[in-house]
């Protein structure tokens, strides 16, 4: 259980920080998409509901066994439940993101007309959970790797980990992209586009970066080429995805509030951005930058 | 919580430390849950306040209501969920006090005594 530990104290200076990308991205899609967000939020309504309880319970489960004040026996549940909630919480978000590219959510003038249960219990909405439970996995293990630079067997543990899941995310992923073609025609039409083979060697290239630098024991180098992966992974799905929000009704262009809501939204990011990004390298500053000295 | 704080100011000002009023300090206590109280109050008026419009003059609640059905399923699994989070909360908070209940005693000792 050692493992658990690290895990609090590598992200416990930053929990809290972590939940304002989720309000942030919430707010967003409400703001400006609101026929967007209608849709998704009734439609997806229970697995939505079943990652909001992986959530709160992840939360919880987090600050009880920080703050209690022994280890024993409580402390060991509330890693299990920690645990437990860390594996629920993003294959369900995997599987909403994969649930609205299917092509099963259906809504005309508003209206969710495809029921409760279309989209995110198909093949393809499965294999996307998977995906983001692994792709999740590998991120976090990759960062532990520096973040116990003063534990070498913890860092070994962290390694091996990083590895077996970076491994098998290369077949999941082509999982994800065989079950597109059926579970997800306009998906699949997105990923097999020009651009797509490029984007895909970069994908591949960085990953293989990480994988090397993992076995080399370059943890920073692997760390790097780690976030790369993911953002590039991020990048062309969105490529894919657009200009569809719920694939096939709801678009972009079609979900959007009125223009000058959104120039306001704008304005407001942007002087979010003055103080909040400032603030959060100061935060990384203070808690990282000491940690690694 | 208002008049709390000004006694407290006043006590603070015309008389020296604060531990050295004991119905000061019980009054303090007793006023603990009145933060919460103030929260809540505030926002069961601006909820309740409201109706039946969920965006006044604009749109009623009625018509904001989600389709789904069922809806009660998920307040009763929240309404249990946070009934046990805060059931835990309760015995955590509980246990600590418990543990630091030793120290804490000596030092207020000490300092009525100082």
């Amino acid at each position: 259980m050692r493992q658990r530990k690290a895990i609090a104290d590598a992200i416990g200076p930053i929990w809290e920080a972590n939940h304002v990308w989720l309000i942030l991205v919430i707010v967003l899609l409400f703001t400006g998409f609101p026929a967007g967000f209608a849709g998704m939020m009734t439609a997806l309504n229970i697995p939505l509901t079943a990652m909001l309880i992986g959530i709160v319970l992840r939360g919880s489960a987090f600050i009880f066994r920080k703050y209690d004040s022994r280890s024993d026996g409580a402390q060991r549940r509330w890693s299990t439940v920690f645990g437990i909630a860390s594996f629920f919480t993003p294959f369900f978000q995997g599987l909403i993101l994969g649930a609205l590219t299917t092509g099963k959510i259906r809504i005309v003038k508003g209206q969710v007309m495809s029921g409760f249960f279309a989209g995110w219990l198909t093949p393809f909405a499965l294999a996307c959970g998977v995906f983001a439970l692994g792709l999740f996995a590998f991120l976090a293990a990759t960062y532990l790797t520096l973040d116990t630079q003063d534990q070498p067997d913890l860092q070994n543990d962290f390694r091996r980990r990083a590895l077996w899941s970076g491994l098998t995310l290369a077949p999941i992923a082509g999982v994800v992209f065989l079950a597109s073609k059926q579970g997800a025609p306009e998906m699949y039409d997105g990923l097999t586009h020009w651009w797509a083979p490029l984007l895909l060697a970069w994908t591949s290239l960085t990953s293989i970066v990480t994988l090397v630098a993992l076995w080399r024991r370059w943890f920073a180098l692997a760390r790097m080429a780690a976030i790369s992966q993911v953002t590039l992974i991020l990048v062309g799905w969105c490529l894919a995805q657009y200009p569809n929000l719920v694939t096939p009704d709801l678009t972009v262009s079609n979900a959007h509030a009125p223009e000058i809501t959104l120039r306001l939204l704008v304005l407001a990011l942007g002087a979010g951005a003055i103080v909040l990004l400032p603030s959060l390298a100061f935060l990384f500053y203070l808690f990282k930058g000491k940690e690694s000295r | 919580m208002l008049a709390l704080a000004a006694w407290s100011g006043w006590c603070w000002w015309k008389r020296g430390p604060l531990t050295g009023h004991p119905r000061l300090l019980c009054a303090l206590v007793a006023a603990g849950p009145l933060g919460f109280v103030a929260i809540e109050a505030g926002w069961i008026v601006t909820e309740v306040g409201r109706q039946p419009w969920i965006i006044y003059g604009v749109m009623r609640t009625e018509n904001a209501v989600t389709p789904m059905p069922e809806i009660v399923a998920p307040f009763v699994i929240f309404t249990a969920l946070y009934i046990f989070l805060a059931f835990i909360v309760f015995f955590l908070l509980r246990r600590q006090f418990i543990e630091t209940a030793g120290p804490v005693s000596e030092t207020s000792a000490t300092s009525t005594h100082a």
